[in-house]
């Protein structure tokens, strides 16, 4: 058994997997509050990965810049990511599914397949079909530096022939932790939040309390839909490309996720995330090393069957029914 | 299976008991409250028994369970003396109506965008046999089938009065035409036993009156047991021959209208505790009072 | 109004039955007939689409199977290419002699026939269906949705990992085709992949027999339950009609219906490869069930008509003329960069997704019926109840409870 690469694909996992918490967060919310398969959700996600891109392209900051310039420039793309997909979203939401909203719930969920097709092409138009390469911006030393190594702390364990811990990891973390922070402030300690909690309750006795409906559901489309612009941005940055279609599996182990932890859960999703980013890098990395004839092809198979499994044998998720609220 | 054997059996079967319906010591609990809490009742064979208590009682929890939509977290429900719902195993809805249950809906659950005729034709499905592949080839029984299911649905059209709106679709019938569409619906499928939850429920008392007088004939007409839910005295009073009241899910009295009507533990669970002294004291004829009294609370 | 005997009210509710499907049989019949002397008149002006029409057709049958699902049950299924996929390889596996099972001697020689595969393949996407539908129709409509997304993509995932059974992602070659029928005089109807005519006629002929089976299904008792358990589940079972069997069954027989599809299209192209069946197939097809009128199933196969001459026809034919157009503006300056340039390079073919990506949304937002709408069902898709969302949120309590029950 080769432990340090179980230790490296557990570190990969983490990283992808609060990757996968984040776009599972912006499912998780929406239907909490309106019960809609979101899902063109995932494009909005690889959008937002596309439009980061060409915010970096046109401020031209390279690795050659200094350091202040490049972490300003990737925490400007990250908040203007955000803000893109947040709007996207939300405009989806105003678009289509408000109009659909009295309609039986099949009718938005086609409009949310239809935009998701529509949404890929869109990127297709943009960027066209081959993959987006990532602006250099992060210097080559920094993407494959291993941190761990500087301090051998551990007696050289994690040396490069070990596990890498790379700065890209602690990037994603940096980033994803501060917003999943802010999020539950923002859904457990604002008016708004405590608005979306009571409208995922009950809808019609939110609506006699005197909460605009309309606007809660918009505010969860903006909210989920800047997790997934972060979202967006930390894959391109941490995977150094996008693609049209990259939104349709992320997409889908993302609401995998959020259906293993429970939808509506937002503990749950992110939990869920981790579980599903662990699974992800386990399939792909370790259990060829294992399980004879494994490979990487078999680990869409392998989350599938996870989420109709848990679909079918628990629908209410691992924290389904811990947790009674919802968000 | 229970349902099978009594779905075409005529009545004057070997049981000779006359119980049709019995539930023994029938529990539902939800997380950790009890809605209806060890209910022993039993229906007479051709009766109308009235389920009656203030909101929350578990009247409709406890019709559920027999219709087959919950399964009850404790005790039984014997149906001409089969079990079909007992321990841990109980029929769905489809089986408890295919072994003669039917029933009606408090908030009115036609197939709406369906016609009239269609609704109640739904409602003979489980009396009817033919099979995918008889009506891919159209055989001669399919087809007769077909037009005896259609003369059915045509007569209970009829029968409760919608004989012009057979073409209509149900959401456009009036409310009360609903309301007979929903009864003509559950007596598709020839039920011996017919639950109904709150027929009179927004009626005027003109309709009411002839509902009333509609559940009393059809009893006789088609030798039908019935069971209703109801919160207007005036028709439990009018038509029962037997009441059960539930209070908090537990069963508080059970008797003739009479018994019911000068019970005081039905007066309090009405009107409050002590309410059943204060009538008596302020009036002679205190069952009168608290007759009146109750229909106005139950109706308000 | 005088009332008639129940018996005289049921013979004239028959007679006109009868006659509306008169009606009905006539027009498919003048329908028929146009369609069939296409092939003349396509060799007659030398048009040349007919090889673009056998696909068309193709979806037309994936249409109308998709159409019991979605259409009569009300099932969103999104995974529907998984049975096509399953009836290919089906045939694929019974009739190629590189197949995994003909090699190891495991298909007798009578099925190895093209016809008798067929109906192999057809019963056995029933049987998956079965098997697929059966843990999963219990769950709400939009997590079968998912569900069925996913066995759209394990199902696919499948024949390209499992190597060793499947050819992996080369596939399968050298599927059986149907046998040449000998006519008098030394001639014969032989089905080689240039042979459109022969194939137009076949799947005309399967088409046909298709639609009749699925509109007398629709006529009887199983359509009547199909459209009361689509209307309301619970009331639906309290009047005895068992929803689980009853969605399997219509599961089922859409899944036999894209397996048979899956069959003939695998003798149609002689090799089945994991590619050609992809999640885009399954929102094709959706978009044509959706776009031509969920729940009628001609509509259904005017969706299929109009979105498969697109996808197979017009996107190709037009593609020239478009970017000649590009061509001549090019110098037009525009606000969003050159149109012109953009245009006169422009595949129109890579716009498909995005053009029914866009019918699905503007259909559901402006006819969610479809553009020839069966009419009890785009009443149901307008939801115009006022109390829908207070109701499907009981409903949704009720079914749980149920669900907890059943469990």
């Amino acid at each position: 058994m080769n432990w340090t690469l179980f230790f490296q694909m557990v570190i990969i996992g983490i990283a992808t997997g609060s990757l996968i918490a984040l776009i599972a967060l912006g499912y998780t919310l929406v239907y909490g509050i309106v019960e809609l398969i979101n899902f063109a959700h995932g494009e909005v996600f690889m959008l937002g990965a596309f439009f980061a891109g060409s915010f970096i392209g046109v401020t031209g900051v390279t690795s050659e810049n200094s350091t202040l310039q490049i972490v300003g420039t990737l925490l400007l793309a990250l908040v203007a990511s955000m803000v893109f997909c947040a709007v996207l979203n939300a405009l989806i939401d105003r678009v289509a599914y408000r109009r659909l909203r009295n309609a039986p719930r099949l009718a938005p969920l086609i409009a949310a397949i239809g935009f998701s097709f529509i949404l890929q092409n869109v990127a297709i138009y943009w960027k066209g079909p081959n993959p987006l390469i990532a602006p250099k911006i992060l210097p080559k030393e920094f993407t494959q530096y291993n941190i761990l190594k500087r301090w051998d702390i551990f007696g050289g364990y994690f040396d490069d022939k070990f596990i890498r811990f790379m700065a890209k990891d602690v990037m994603v973390i940096a980033i994803t932790i501060p917003l999943l922070i802010g999020m539950s402030w923002f859904v457990y300690h604002t008016r708004i939040g405590t608005a979306m909690r009571a409208t995922a309750q009950d809808r019609e006795a939110a609506a006699l309390m005197g909460i605009d409906i309309n606007r809660t559901i918009q505010v969860a489309f903006l909210v989920g839909g800047a997790l997934a612009g972060a979202a967006g941005m930390v894959a391109l940055i941490y995977n150094s490309s996008a693609r049209f279609n990259m939104g349709f599996q992320y997409g889908l182990f993302a609401f995998t996720a959020a259906v293993l932890g429970g939808i509506g859960n937002l503990f749950g999703a992110v939990v869920g995330g981790l579980l599903i980013g662990l699974i992800w890098a386990m399939s792909d990395g370790w259990m060829p090393t294992v399980v004879p004839g494994w490979g990487a092809q078999w680990t869409n198979t392998v989350i599938f069957s996870i989420l109709v499994l848990v679909l079918i044998f628990r629908p209410a998720g691992l924290f389904g029914k811990a947790t009674t609220e919802k968000v | 299976m229970a349902n099978a054997t009594l779905t075409s059996a005529p009545v004057s079967a070997p049981q000779s008991s006359d119980i049709v319906l019995e539930t023994r010591g029938l529990t539902q609990i939800f997380g950790g409250l009890v809605a209806v809490d060890s209910v022993d009742l039993q229906i007479r064979r051709g009766s109308i028994t009235s389920v009656i208590g203030p909101n929350g009682a578990g009247k409709t929890t406890y019709f559920n369970m027999i219709a087959g939509i919950y399964r009850p977290t404790r005790g039984e429900i014997l149906f001409n003396g089969e079990p079909i719902a007992k321990g841990s195993k109980s029929l769905g809805p489809h089986q408890v109506t295919k072994a003669g249950i039917a029933r009606t809906f408090q908030n009115i659950r036609l197939f709406s965008n369906v016609s009239a005729i269609d609704n109640v034709l739904m409602g003979m499905h489980c009396r009817m046999h033919s099979m995918p592949w008889h009506a891919i080839v159209r055989s001669k029984s399919q087809r007769e089938e077909e037009f005896r299911s259609m003369e059915r649905a045509y007569e209970l059209l009829d029968y409760v009065g919608l004989s012009g709106t057979a073409r209509v679709a149900a959401k456009n019938l009036s409310y009360g035409d609903q309301r007979r569409l929903e009864i003509a619906r559950a007596l598709a499928s020839d039920p011996k036993l017919l639950l109904l939850d709150e027929p009179a429920a927004g009626m005027n008392p003109r309709e009411t009156a002839t509902l009333t007088e509609f559940i009393s004939t059809m009893r006789t007409d088609l030798d039908v047991t019935i069971l209703l839910i109801e919160h207007d005295m005036k028709v439990v009073m009018g038509i029962s021959d037997h009441i059960a009241v539930l209070d908090h899910g537990v069963k508080i009295a059970d008797g003739s209208p009479e018994e019911i009507r000068e019970n005081p533990q039905v007066i309090e669970a009405y009107l409050g505790a002590g309410s059943a002294e204060v009538i008596a004291r302020l009036s002679g004829e205190s069952t009168a009072v608290a007759q009146e009294v109750s229909t106005d609370v139950s109706n308000g | 109004m005088a009332v008639s005997s129940v018996q005289a009210r049921t013979e004239a509710f028959f007679a006109e039955r009868k006659s509306e499907s008169n009606d009905r049989l006539r027009k498919v019949l003048i329908g028929l007939i146009v369609v069939s002397l296409y092939p003349i008149l396509d060799q007659w002006l030398g048009i040349g689409l007919l090889g673009s029409l056998i696909p068309i057709l193709m979806y037309a049958l994936l249409a109308m199977g998709l159409n019991i699902v979605v259409g009569y049950a009300g099932l969103l299924d999104i995974g529907y290419v998984a049975f096509f996929i399953i009836g290919a390889y089906a045939q694929a596996f019974l009739t190629s002699p590189n197949s995994f099972f003909i090699r190891n001697g495991v298909v007798p020689g009578f099925v190895q026939n093209f016809w008798v595969a067929m109906l192999f393949s057809w019963v056995l996407a029933a049987i998956f269906g079965v098997l697929i539908g059966a843990p999963t129709l219990r769950l709400r409509g939009d997590y079968l949705a998912i569900v069925t997304l996913g066995f759209g993509e394990i199902v696919p995932d499948f024949f390209t990992n499992a190597a060793g059974i499947t050819g992996g992602p080369r596939g399968i070659g050298q599927i059986a085709k149907p046998p040449a029928i000998p006519l008098p005089g030394d001639r014969s109807i032989s089905f080689s992949s240039t042979d459109h005519v022969s194939w137009f006629y076949l799947l005309l002929a399967v088409g046909l027999l298709t639609l009749f089976v699925i509109t007398r299904l629709y006529d009887s008792r199983m359509g009547r339950a199909w459209q009361a358990i689509r209307e309301d589940e619970i009331a639906a079972a309290s009047m005895g009609i068992p929803p689980v069997s009853t969605k399997l069954w219509a599961f089922a027989l859409g899944a036999s219906f894209a397996g048979f599809a899956g069959s003939v299209y695998s003798g149609y192209v002689q090799s089945v490869y994991p590619d050609q069946f992809q999640f885009s197939i399954s929102i094709l097809v959706l978009s044509m069930v959706i776009l031509g009128g969920i729940g009628n199933i001609y509509g259904v196969l005017a969706g299929a008509l109009i979105i498969g001459s697109f996808d197979r026809i017009l996107s190709i034919k037009l593609t020239p003329p478009i970017n000649s157009l590009g061509r001549t503006i090019s110098d037009w300056p525009t606000p969003f960069g050159n149109i012109g340039e953009f245009l006169s390079t422009h595949e129109l073919s890579s716009d498909r997704f995005f053009i029914f990506g866009l019918a699905l949304v503007l259909v559901m937002i402006l006819k969610p019926g479809g553009l020839f709408p069966s009419k009890q069902r785009a009443a149901e898709m307008q939801g115009d109840d006022d109390n829908f969302e207070f109701d499907d949120y009981e409903t949704n309590q009720t079914l749980r409870a149920a669900r907890r029950k059943e469990a």
